[in-house]
């Protein structure tokens, strides 16, 4: 489903519409380029680029954007990795904890400001303490910036910190 | 335009062009992207992988270079062992056994030229320097040869030790002869391990002593000994080349009534159109051939000109099946990388900037390929270079020249062109239902 709202997913039934703007009736390269800047991604297993340190991953989008952006994009990355307690780790992530790896995926979610953020299963993948504490700080920096959050998740933790939580069975919305 | 260039700019100019398509791909996917940390994080990861792509792009790369620079090597080591060998001149028969006989001092069996023909050949007023040569006999594998002491001079430029021999009982090394100064030795009758035998013990007793050493010339006549050609004829109980009034004579001239005879006469003239003359006149005799090893030379190259282009069409193929390899193993390859480039898809990448990522990585595995090539090449030609040199005692320089540059630049622009395939096939398949992986 999140893959269908971020218009990753092709062959949608209905619309996906995100303010005026229907991804599902757009060209790829449109649904990309309003990807790029509406929204952040975070997934259940991470995907990062595990040889490369957590200011490389968090900035990874600089390394596409145009040459003007990428001096700020990497700054903001610094700060949110900061605000996340992972400031100044050279370390490549492949050496770094579940709970410190998901963090550097938040922030690489972030760096760009995207007013929408879709986390898959945020927290499935770290020990209890981990999952709380990235559940809180996610929620945090979403409400302090003003942005929509969207999680699929089966964590309490999660679900009890958000505004809205409708239940999916069998492909239908319950509540 | 190009005529007017010197020869160092147009192999520049060559080589740039060569490596055009490279710049050209690279600049067309690369153009306002940094993926240089991600192909790094790329190589890092697959580097087992990797590392046997590098080696597999080395072997072949190293074999094709190495192989023309030691074609080059072996021409440009034959010629300079020529060099100093003007005219040669012999009964007639084989120019080439000949030449191996006397340029390359390799066991031949050539007819000789009598006394009275000799002294034709010395009395020319076109030669300057004429030299018998008396060859046959050998000591630990080295050419024992007879000839005259200012043939020694004029070979060698000069001894490094002692000095000439004053009698036929004594001689002169080459710089890498099995013996030092002041040594004795009997030389053993024939080269051949069959002559040695049949002979055996047919020169004990002589006790010829080395009292000179040459300088170094980078021909097979670094290992001869060399001693005065009266020496060679009477250890073979014959005449020595003089009347037995002057028996103690050594060097010209020589006795036409008491010459034994002599395999070859080496003539020097100090003009070119004299050793011209002088070749075509004892070329039309009918009792002499006169030829420049020189030439024979060339016309063995001209066979070794099609060798080598079959090496270079071949060197060029396997190049062009290894880049092929390289394309389709690249292939292989990013099917490993397809939830990282998935990932990139789905924070907004361009579709150019992953094909931009998978070409520098298959760029980069091409490049590292070529350079440890280079080496491998030059380390491959080193080697090879000692071991002809010590089989056939010619000295042999193999250097990679620019004809092995170009050839690599060639494999290079080509395969990072076609490595553009890989590149944009994972550009273009790429799924964001690989995120599942």
């Amino acid at each position: 489903m999140l893959l269908a709202l971020a218009g990753l997913q092709n062959n949608v039934t209905g619309r996906v519409t995100w303010g005026a703007t229907d991804i599902t009736s757009v060209s790829k390269r449109k649904r990309s380029q309003f990807r790029a800047r509406q929204i952040g991604l975070v997934f259940q297993d991470f995907h990062l680029f595990e040889e490369l340190t957590a200011k490389e991953n968090a900035a990874l989008v600089s390394m596409f954007r145009p040459k003007a952006e990428r001096q700020g994009l990497r700054k903001a990355a610094a700060a949110i990795l900061g605000r996340l307690g992972l400031d100044d780790d050279q370390r490549a992530v492949g050496t770094f904890s579940g709970g410190e790896r998901q963090r550097v995926a938040v922030a690489r979610a972030l760096v760009t400001d995207p007013p929408v953020i879709l986390a898959d299963e945020p927290t499935a993948s770290l020990h209890r303490n981990a999952a709380d504490t990235l559940a809180r700080d996610l929620h945090d920096i979403c409400r302090r910036g003003g942005k929509t959050l969207i999680v699929v998740s089966h964590d309490d933790s999660v679900l009890g910190r958000m505004d809205r939580v409708l239940t999916l069975r069998d492909g239908r919305v319950e509540a | 335009m190009w005529q007017s260039l010197t020869p160092f700019l147009q192999n520049i100019v060559l080589l740039l062009t060569l490596l055009a398509p490279l710049v050209v791909a690279g600049s067309c996917v690369l153009h306002g992207y940094r993926t240089a940390s991600l192909t790094r994080a790329l190589m890092w990861r697959y580097r087992w992988a990797n590392i046997l792509f590098v080696v597999l792009i080395a072997v072949s790369v190293g074999l094709g270079v190495g192989l023309l620079a030691q074609e080059r090597g072996l021409r440009q080591g034959t010629a300079l062992a020529a060099e100093k060998f003007n005219v040669v001149v012999g009964a007639p028969g084989s120019d080439v056994t000949l030449m191996m006989a006397s340029v390359f001092l390799q066991p031949s069996a050539v007819p000789l030229i009598d006394g009275e023909v000799y002294a034709r050949i010395a009395d020319h007023p076109h030669a300057t320097l004429t030299a018998p040569l008396a060859f046959g006999d050998s000591y630990r594998g080295a050419a024992v040869v007879g000839t005259t002491s200012d043939f020694v001079d004029y070979l060698s430029g000069g001894l490094v030790a002692g000095r000439h021999f004053q009698n036929s009982l004594e001689a002169v090394i080459g710089a890498a002869a099995p013996l030092q100064v002041g040594e004795e030795f009997d030389p053993d009758h024939g080269r051949t391990p069959a002559e040695k035998s049949e002979f055996e013990g047919a020169h004990t007793g002589a006790g010829l002593r080395v009292v000179g050493k040459m300088a170094p010339t980078g021909t097979p006549w670094d290992k001869a000994i060399l001693v005065a050609v009266e020496s060679v004829w009477e250890l073979h109980g014959l005449a020595n080349g003089h009347a037995p009034t002057s028996e103690n004579q050594l060097g010209p001239p020589f006795d036409a009534a008491y010459f034994p005879g002599t395999p070859a006469a080496i003539v020097h003239t100090d003009q070119l159109f004299a050793a011209y003359a002088l070749q075509a006149e004892f070329n039309q005799a009918s009792e002499t051939m006169a030829f420049f090893p020189g030439a024979v030379l060339s016309r063995l190259y001209r066979v070794l000109g099609d060798i080598r282009q079959v090496i270079s069409v071949m060197a060029f193929v396997t190049q062009i099946l290894v880049a092929v390899s390289v394309v389709v193993g690249l292939f292989v390859l990013t099917l490993l990388f397809r939830r990282q480039m998935a990932l990139l898809y789905a924070l907004g990448a361009p579709r150019r900037f992953i094909t931009g990522v998978i070409w520098s990585y298959g760029a980069s595995l091409l490049v590292a390929g070529a350079l440890a090539g280079m080496a491998l090449g030059q380390l491959a030609t080193i080697l090879l270079s000692r071991i002809l040199s010590a089989r056939t005692d010619i000295l042999i320089t193999a250097p990679l020249g620019w004809p092995e540059v170009h050839l690599v630049a060639g494999f290079v622009g080509t395969a990072s062109v076609l490595a553009l395939l890989p590149a944009l096939a994972v550009g273009r398949v790429t799924s964001p239902a690989d995120l599942r992986g």
